[in-house]
């Protein structure tokens, strides 16, 4: 019976692997490099002139609407910020004296112009920033009146110089500091070239002003987080105001992956 | 016992025959006459919006032979399997990823890859178009299916299945592949990888 059993098992193993389905295979790896790109497109002139030579320009400052249209591509979650820089050739956080007119005023005229001076207006406001904890997340408020000072629109300066981001007290123009969801405090990965409109998260038109006033104090001139004033004589001291001269900083504009 | 005996030896014989009965091709050879890599680099914002197609860059050869046996119900099954799963973590519908370039954004699913399959006679029943690998790892995209009709070479209609080879019917045993991929801006970077296996069969 056994020998019966064992002749069966042979038989059908034997049938089995002569008469196997005929197959055959080829394999295909396909690899899909998928590199990250930021991309930040400015479409507009790199310098920007303002010259006071008016009274009327002290008092009321010189706006230039739409001086910077800012278009961002990106494949990964982003954060844009502005940060206000120099060379410190006058100190850290002030704008750099390139030359000064006669002899420079009488006593009180002051050569050290805070950076954060310079107001800047963002068209389209920060959606992606629910995660910001100061007074001001981005630079969407209208310009405050001469009357009413504000550091709503201040520009961010690093008090060390370091360049360092802003922090969550701080304003971004679009995400915010920190990580902790797409939309809280980044943007998602997209493109103006699709996302269409001018009211996109990936489409900025900025406004910038300088309001110098009478005397020229810069009252609009705020610390990082837009609390603090830092115009010239809360800076300085009583009777300080600015000494005539040709002053040069720049802004710049930061896009780098949510962080 | 002697009735016992009986009764194996005829299972036996039926074991054999259905056995033999499962044959009909002496041969069947699935030929990749192209490079067994692929590779698709993303790194413009226009091959991340339009995507990036790769014509005829996989092309299969079949031969399936019954000379020998001339059976008639000689058939075969031409289909694609997609693997993701040399890393065990990774979601069934998901691509491999090897490397992240970034913590951000999702991982691509396998139906973003787009297959076309062509020859001169459209054979494959997937149609002259792009489709969607819209499947799961160890589910099958049929290019060529088992009907239990024989459709001979030479037709040049869809789902030729009949024996032949891509010499004499160069139009229906030969298949280029294309592939294409457009990711969009919402994709997690980094390096990924799929697994296509092509797999030619004797149809039962």
């Amino acid at each position: 019976m056994k020998k019966s059993i064992l002749t069966l098992a042979v038989l059908a193993g034997m049938a089995t692997a002569a008469f196997a389905q005929l197959k055959d295979e080829k394999d295909v790896t396909i690899t899909m490099d998928l590199q990250p790109i930021l991309q930040l497109n400015m479409s507009t002139p790199s310098q920007l002139d303002f010259v006071f030579d008016d009274i009327n320009k002290y008092y009321a400052g010189i706006t230039k609407y739409a001086a910077t249209v800012l278009k961002v591509s990106s494949t990964v979650n982003w954060d844009l910020y502005a940060i206000g820089i120099s060379n410190g050739n006058v100190g850290a956080g002030y704008w750099d004296q390139q030359i000064k007119y006669g002899t420079g005023g009488s006593g009180g005229a002051t050569n050290k112009l805070p950076l954060s001076l310079v107001e800047l207006r963002q068209g389209q406001p920060n959606n992606n920033a629910t995660a910001a904890t100061g007074a001001f997340k981005d630079y969407s408020a209208v310009f405050p009146p001469v009357a009413s000072p504000s550091g709503s629109n201040s520009l961010y300066v690093d008090p060390a110089n370091a360049g360092t981001p802003p922090t969550s007290a701080m304003k971004y123009i679009a995400g915010h500091s920190g990580t902790t969801a797409t939309g809280a405090d980044g943007v998602a990965g997209g493109s103006y070239l699709t996302a269409g409109g001018l009211t996109s998260n990936y489409y900025y038109s900025i406004d910038y002003r300088i309001l110098p006033g009478l005397p020229a104090v810069f009252p609009m001139a705020y610390d990082a987080t837009g609390v603090t004033a830092k115009d010239l004589v809360t800076a300085n001291a009583a009777g300080s105001y600015a000494q005539p001269g040709v002053y040069t900083m720049n802004v710049q504009y930061l896009l780098l992956e949510d962080q | 016992m002697k009735k016992v005996k009986k009764i194996l030896v005829i299972f036996s014989v039926l074991l054999f025959n259905i056995s033999k009965a499962q044959q009909f091709c002496d041969k069947v050879t699935l030929l990749l006459s192209s490079s067994p890599n692929v590779d698709f680099t993303f790194d413009t914002f226009g091959k991340y919006l339009g995507g990036i197609t790769e014509n005829g860059v996989s092309q299969l050869k079949v031969t399936v032979d019954n000379s020998l046996t001339n059976n008639p119900d000689c058939r075969w099954n031409l289909v694609i399997y997609i693997d993701n799963s040399s890393n065990p973590v990774t979601p069934s519908d998901e691509w491999e990823l090897l490397t992240p370039h970034s913590s951000s954004g999702t991982t691509p699913k396998i139906n973003q890859l787009q297959i076309r399959v062509r020859n001169r006679c459209n054979t494959s029943t997937t149609g002259s178009g792009f489709f969607n690998a819209n499947v799961l790892p160890g589910q099958p995209i049929v290019l060529i299916s088992n009907t239990g009709i024989t459709i001979p070479a030479g037709s040049c209609v869809t789902n030729v299945n009949g024996p032949g080879n891509y010499i004499k019917n160069y139009d229906e045993f030969t298949f280029d592949i294309d592939y294409r991929i457009a990711p969009g801006l919402s994709m997690r970077s980094g390096i990924y990888q799929l697994r296509l296996k092509y797999l030619l069969t004797e149809a039962l």
